[in-house]
């Protein structure tokens, strides 16, 4: 069995060997490897993602809107959902009923868990079900939320740094900025929910008070996540600076976000 | 039990003479759980958004031991 261990969100999943795993933008999908044809319709597939939850909606409206959502992907007529609890986690499960003319089976389930919330999507043909449901079962069934994770890398102040995140001029992303030496930025794509989560349990983890937080989005029109940190005497503003890459217009809590801070 | 709290952002108006993160103890009966350190305090169960047990996310059901570190956090803080 290989462990796979999301460093943003904070879980980790348990899975076959002969399973893969690959991130698909905001998501982690997970195959069958061994069952899949050149263009990979015949495997099943697990797909995870993570949706930051600050404000800590309830489950139910949560939901309405994931199952709102894969409705009008893919047209299903028919959803009842049931509870769902997996060790701390709590939440709503349900398999979808597609159009009959459709050869998949869907199965669907969103769990909560302090501030994060995994939404978690099952696809399989309807004739592999009795190979691939226990082994599926099985891999969601090894999920847990490690208080800590080892490895994390960190600024040369100490601050932890997200996987993935390359270290750049801060100017490239405060242009503004007049006194750069007191700055460092990095440059990444991860969600800035995703981002919160893993300062949220980073933050304490190595030693760090944080006096202040203003979270991404909230209330607040500050525009960014902010997060005011002290230890001993080095205090440190930490800001997580969504971006649009699509020029949509619109920053939401998926939008990518760059990491900088500032040293006192 | 003897917990020790860390108050942050707007909850130190909670508890006289203290400031960000300044440690205090507090003395608790065996078997408490968060919710009911947060009610000893008379901290509103709303404003304590996020609540770290020796630096680890919990919740207000999260039973607390002798020795425990609570840090506790508001949903903004900060403007």
């Amino acid at each position: 069995m290989k462990k796979f261990r999301h460093i943003l969100w904070g879980y980790e999943l348990t899975y076959p060997y002969h399973w893969t795993h690959q991130s698909v933008q905001d998501a982690d999908a997970f195959n069958d490897a061994s069952a899949s044809n050149d263009d990979g319709l015949d495997t099943g597939q697990l797909l995870v993602r993570g949706e930051w939850n600050w404000e800590r909606k309830p489950i139910e409206p949560l939901w309405n809107k994931h199952i709102g959502l894969m409705a009008g992907m893919i047209g299903a007529k028919q959803v009842g959902s049931a509870p769902w609890k997996l060790g701390e986690a709590t939440g709503l499960e349900a398999e979808i009923v597609l159009p009959k003319k459709d050869n998949q089976r869907l199965w669907t389930g969103i769990l909560m868990r302090d501030f994060r919330v995994l939404h978690f999507m099952v696809t399989h043909p309807k004739e592999a079900r009795a190979e691939f449901e226990p082994v599926v079962t099985k891999l969601i069934s090894s999920l847990r939320f490690p208080g800590r994770i080892l490895g994390i890398k960190t600024s040369r102040e100490g601050v932890p740094l997200p996987p993935r995140y390359e270290a750049v001029d801060p100017k490239n992303i405060l242009p503004d900025v007049s006194d750069p030496t007191n700055w460092r930025a990095y440059s990444g794509t991860a969600g800035i929910g995703a981002l919160q989560a893993f300062y949220l349990r980073e933050v304490p983890i190595h030693n760090w008070d944080m006096e202040e937080y203003v979270p991404f989005p909230s209330s607040s029109e500050l525009g960014f996540a902010r997060l005011q940190l002290r230890r001993s005497n080095v205090k440190i503003t930490l800001g997580m600076l969504p971006y649009d890459p699509s020029g949509s217009g619109t920053i939401t809590a998926s939008s990518p976000a760059n990491v900088v801070i500032k040293v006192s | 039990m003897r917990v020790t709290v860390k108050l942050f952002a707007t909850l130190v108006r909670f508890k006289d003479g203290t400031c960000f993160g300044k440690p205090f103890e507090v003395e608790m009966p065996e078997g408490s759980i968060v919710r009911d350190l947060i009610d000893h305090l008379k901290i509103p169960a709303e404003e304590t958004h996020v609540v770290f047990i020796n630096n680890i996310i919990e919740e207000h059901h999260s039973p607390l031991k002798d020795g425990d570190v609570v840090g506790m956090f508001p949903p903004v803080g900060g403007g």
